[in-house]
């Protein structure tokens, strides 16, 4: 929606213009085809102009007539002046678009006023002059001129040409044909330029033509019939329209026995009653019909058949695209399963850690060996995986290494399900999930037992030391209070027992409750070195490689720990 | 009788024929026609931007973030840059007619701003509530009876000019009195002419 104001608004005949060419060039179209069909119409059309160009033929050849008898009257009728009179006539009759049928009569008229053709055609052409200018007729201005050059003035004052009763009294002709020469200068000319004027000229070419074509009809009437003359001819026609009502009353007689035959009443009324009729007169055009329908049948079915064959192709093709769609999509679901076999590898990854971890957490042997069970199975598959992937990477060292791997883990896991093996066995496998321990808790634990039960055979007390943060224990100094505890092995003094030990290799070979025959572990405690009655323990903890201040503080925990617990009695400096 | 040879004639029919022939073999007459039709339409063009109010007339009309409706929400901008004139033939009726120029307010929020309350006196369209049967958009629909009163009422008053009534173009039209309608119609008349008197000296040729 918009609101418009529209300025210098104006009326376009263009589409007007359009709209009657339009309607022209359909008429022409219609009157065309009609002719091409030869319908009754074109005929009716033809014939009818025919009879209007005889007519206007007749008119004009009467007028032109009259003309010459007017001029043959006057004694005019010499030289070229027939001639020349219809020849101006013509040339004005197109220049300004008035009709020969009023010239003809006006140039008559004011020839037998004047008795000169000279005269009477510039009389003729102030007429038409003062009739364009007055819109009157060309006969009643022409009348009006002839009475005038006959010395009735007073006519010309009835046209309202512009001139007083007391010019057209006082004046004579040549002067009042001069006044309306100047008042009517070229008026016929311009209106003639107008498009009233041009269409009145086309019609006067139209109706030229008409008279001409309907001079050559009546001529072509006459050779056609082979008359001599017009006469001749309507004796003719008078015959051929006997001959015509003749036919026409035949006619009537034929179809009222046709009617007594065939009962006309049940064709009007019923219009089956003709059914069945045709088959069973078959004409010969009728066969041949009947065979190109045949054929055109067979064509039909010819044509349905391959279409309905391409149809099946089609759908072939369609299902081969299908196919050939879940193919691809297979494929980009296998490309999938490679993603998801890496997965398998990672998952496998996880579990054999998640394996190690619960190896940690195993309380019987049977969890340990339900461990190793599923750790072997796991190295299986990793090993399947392996040697695909080395099958795959066609490396034949590869192959030749991860089937050897694959071998090996199968054997194991053979083992395994025979289950004749003991934990020993598969320690091997189990030390392989085990990480490296940063402190063996257990190791600490039983060394600061074994430590706590040397200390209570020996007798004393670890002595309380503060202000130290030595991983080893030393003596106070102090041994007042303490209880003396004998030497193991009947050994009287601390370097008797070290010798023992010595003796010994430092080889555990019995613990017993008093620790007579106990001799740490070398690797474990370094050595014992007897003060008077106390002891220097020095511990030495295997703990790989990490931070020392780490270590220093796990020591610190178990060994508070353990005094939590009530294993460890006495006071461990720290 | 002297015979006069009838000059040779440029007949040029209808309104947009004389415009195409004056654009193309009088490039330089058309230039002056549009500068002159420019001069005589622009100001009402510039006046009708400025009776657009800045701000809705009412605060449900104004213009939100979101879409309630299919009745489009005033906005300024909107408005104001759909009001214009153009110098260029306009279509041809189905009348027959055709404009050499127009002054167009063509956003559909400055033609309800234009043009409501021209209908029913002002009272606007007869309500019928929104529980009413029937399609007709010629009827209110709202839950308030006086929605379309109140509507019109909120626009401020019509303005009545020879080409309607209207609060925008056709206001600013009739406040000029026709000032800018005469010019407008002595630029056409005055090209024309001048096309006119220049083909009976000139040889014309068709414009690059």
């Amino acid at each position: 929606m918009a609101i418009d104001i529209n300025i210098g608004s104006k009326l376009d005949g263009k589409g007007f213009k359009q709209a009657d060419t339009a309607i022209t060039k359909l008429n022409k179209n219609t009157k065309n085809l009609a002719r091409n069909f030869g319908l009754a119409f074109g005929t009716a059309a033809v014939l009818a102009y025919g009879r209007a160009s005889v007519r206007a033929f007749v008119a004009d050849d009467k007028a032109a007539t009259a003309l010459g008898t007017t001029l043959e009257n006057l004694n005019l009728a010499y030289g070229s002046n027939i001639g020349t009179v219809n020849g101006f006539i013509s040339r004005l009759e197109l220049q300004t678009g008035v009709l020969d049928d009023e010239l003809r009569p006006a140039m008559d008229r004011l020839l037998r006023a004047t008795g000169d053709v000279t005269k009477s055609q510039e009389l003729l052409g102030l007429a038409l002059d003062i009739a364009a200018g007055t819109g009157k007729s060309v006969t009643q201005v022409s009348q009006s001129l002839q009475k005038a050059y006959l010395g009735q003035n007073q006519a010309l004052g009835r046209l309202g040409v512009g001139l007083t009763k007391a010019e057209l009294t006082s004046s004579s002709f040549e002067e009042i044909q001069q006044r309306l020469s100047t008042l009517f200068a070229g008026q016929a000319t311009a209106a003639a330029d107008t498009y009233a004027g041009s269409l009145a000229r086309l019609t006067i070419a139209g109706n030229n033509a008409k008279e001409t074509i309907g001079k050559g009809l009546v001529d072509a009437l006459v050779t056609a019939s082979n008359s001599t003359s017009i006469d001749d001819l309507i004796g003719k026609i008078d015959k051929a329209a006997e001959s015509i009502a003749n036919f026409v009353r035949e006619t009537g007689e034929f179809i009222r026995i046709t009617k007594s035959i065939f009962k006309f009443e049940l064709f009007a009324t019923d219009p089956t009653a003709f059914k069945g009729m045709g088959n069973i007169s078959t004409s010969k055009s009728s066969q041949d019909t009947q065979r190109a329908d045949a054929i055109a049948k067979k064509n039909a079915a010819a044509l349905a058949k391959l279409t309905g064959v391409q149809a099946a192709n089609q759908a072939k093709i369609l299902k081969d695209k299908k196919l050939q769609a879940a193919l691809d999509k297979a494929n980009l679901a296998l490309n999938k399963g490679s993603e998801v076999f890496d997965m398998d590898k990672i998952q496998i990854a996880a579990a054999l850690t998640n394996q190690a971890q619960q190896l940690g957490k195993a309380t019987s042997s049977a969890q340990v060996l339900q461990i190793a069970n599923d750790t072997a199975r796991l190295n299986v598959k990793k090993s399947i995986l392996a040697l695909e992937d080395a099958i795959a990477s066609k490396d034949e060292a590869s192959i030749i290494k991860a089937t050897e791997k694959l071998n090996a883990d199968l054997k194991i896991l053979g083992a395994l399900s025979g289950q004749n093996v003991k934990l020993q066995d598969i320690k091997s496998i189990l030390d392989s999930l085990k990480p490296a321990d940063l402190i063996n808790l257990a190791n600490l634990d039983a060394a600061i037992a074994k430590m706590m039960q040397l200390l209570a055979l020996q007798g004393t007390k670890p002595s309380a030391s503060t202000g130290s943060t030595s991983a080893s224990t030393g003596s106070t100094g102090s041994t007042a209070g303490a209880t003396i505890f004998p030497f193991p092995n009947g050994a009287t003094s601390i370097a008797e027992t070290n010798a023992n030990v010595a003796a010994l290799g430092g080889v555990v070979t019995q613990i017993l409750p008093n620790l007579k025959e106990f001799t740490p572990n070398t690797g474990m405690i370094s050595g014992i070195s007897p003060n008077g009655r106390e002891f220097n323990f020095t511990v030495n903890v295997n703990t790989g490689i990490g931070d020392p201040n780490a270590i220093a503080e796990a020591i610190e925990n178990v060994l508070v720990e353990a005094n939590y617990r009530g294993t460890l009695r006495g006071l461990i400096a720290v | 009788m002297k015979q006069r040879r009838p000059a040779m004639r440029v007949k040029v029919e209808g309104v947009k024929q004389t415009r195409k022939a004056i654009r193309q073999f009088a490039p330089d007459l058309n230039k002056e026609l549009n500068q002159e039709l420019r001069i005589a339409l622009a100001p009402i063009a510039k006046k009708a931007k400025g009776f657009v109010p800045s701000d809705s007339p009412m605060s449900g009309w104004a213009g939100r973030s979101f879409s309630e409706a299919k009745f489009p929400m005033f906005n300024a901008r909107t408005i104001r840059s759909g009001i214009g004139f153009t110098t260029k033939q306009g279509r041809t009726t189905r009348s027959g007619f055709t404009s050499n120029a127009t002054i167009y307010n063509k956003s559909v929020a400055g033609a309800i701003y234009e043009t409501a309350g021209r209908a029913n006196n002002g009272e606007g369209q007869p309500w019928v509530g929104p529980k009413a049967g029937g399609a007709s958009k010629k009827v209110s629909r709202s839950v308030n009876p006086n929605a379309g009163t109140k509507f019109i009422e909120n626009l401020g008053p019509l303005t009545s000019s020879l080409k309607g009534r209207g609060r925008l173009i056709l206001k600013a039209w009739a406040q000029d009195q026709g000032k800018a309608y005469g010019a407008a119609i002595k630029a056409i008349d005055k090209a024309e002419r001048k096309f006119y008197d220049r083909s009976k000296t000139t040889t014309f040729s068709k414009a690059a």
